[in-house]
């Protein structure tokens, strides 16, 4: 029987986006932290850090991080000719970013330790 | 089906919304209009960038980056459900969560409200019945000033209607009070998580 394993790529690839997307909350409060911005704007803050964020996926995001209270919104009339939703952060958000910064420093120093081997190549064969 | 009350001038965007709103079914009508007013409006901005950029089809590619619309509704629908609320009936739980509500604004600071006084009028009750046994004087007092269920003022005229009954009924009160609190506290939590259902803030 023949079974598919995934390529290395594909692997990385899978693993890559598992990254991106558990940190994506994180990196949204974290565009918002000193100012409201609407989707597309978001979206190009994100882009411009690399963090490769599909349109389709961040639309569901921000409707749940609002959900919990972390952002609030308003339709603002834009120059464009079409209201634009701003979003920004709720006291709940700036609390909920910091404990993520603190989570994040702990788990990425904890991480990083143990990648240590990996990155000096000791124990390569 | 919800009607696509956005601004939606183009065949193309209207059919795309009328797409994602068919895949929204699980999810409030206030917050369907929200999250289509929000994708027509992304729609309009993209397709003017694309247009900056001398794109041949600013239309077509403007709604392919927002991927296949079962797929986004899906998207919104799985967030939906992945929302913080509260599962718990334990009034410890449900206060603790409507005290973080209330810092986030006046419909928090209200649930919050609700659910101290709901839960303050559940322990006074039991603390009535309780106490029953040990101050005779406690019990429901009617008199021409009103009426009081505890103690009344030393020396104002009136009678207790309940006798015996008192702590039956102090305690019969105190969980309709705790009980109806915690159904209150637990929809109006949950319901947050959908302000779009609320009057906009």
């Amino acid at each position: 029987m023949y079974m598919a394993m995934p390529t290395n790529t594909e692997h990385e690839d899978r693993w890559g986006a598992q990254i991106r997307k558990g940190s994506l909350d994180l990196a949204i409060l974290a565009v918002l932290w000193n100012e409201r911005l609407y989707g597309l704007d978001i979206l190009r803050r994100l882009q411009s850090a690399s963090l490769e964020v599909a349109e389709g996926t961040l639309y569901p995001i921000l409707m749940r991080l609002k959900s919990d209270g972390l952002l609030q919104s308003t339709w603002v009339e834009a120059e464009a000719g079409h209201p634009r939703k701003y979003y920004w952060l709720t006291r709940a958000g700036r609390q909920r970013g910091r404990s993520m910064v603190q989570s994040w420093d702990t788990f990425s120093q904890s991480i990083s330790g143990l990648l240590l081997p990996i990155k000096n190549g000791a124990k390569e064969r | 089906m919800t009607e696509v009350m956005v601004s939606a001038d183009h065949a193309l965007i209207r059919q795309y919304l009328v797409k994602v709103s068919a895949g929204l079914k699980q999810i409030g009508e206030d917050q369907k209009k929200e999250i289509l007013a929000e994708i027509d409006s992304h729609l309009r901005e993209r397709i003017e960038e694309l247009r900056a950029e001398s794109e041949p089809h600013p239309l077509e590619r403007a709604i392919s980056g927002l991927g296949d619309p079962a797929a986004l509704a899906s998207e919104f629908v799985a967030e939906a459900r992945t929302k913080s609320g509260i599962h718990s009936y334990a009034p410890w739980t449900l206060l603790r969560k409507a005290a973080r509500l209330a810092r986030t604004g006046t419909k928090g600071l209200f649930i919050f409200l609700i659910g101290l006084m709901g839960y303050g009028f559940t322990l006074a009750g039991l603390v009535a019945a309780v106490l029953k046994p040990f101050i005779p004087q406690m019990g429901f007092w009617v008199g021409g000033w009103g009426f009081v269920w505890g103690v009344k003022a030393d020396g104002a005229p009136g009678h207790e209607l309940l006798g015996r009954y008192f702590i039956t009924a102090s305690i019969a009160l105190s969980f309709l009070f705790g009980s109806t609190t915690t159904l209150v506290l637990r929809r109006l939590i949950n319901k947050i998580p959908f302000f779009g259902n609320w009057p906009m803030g």
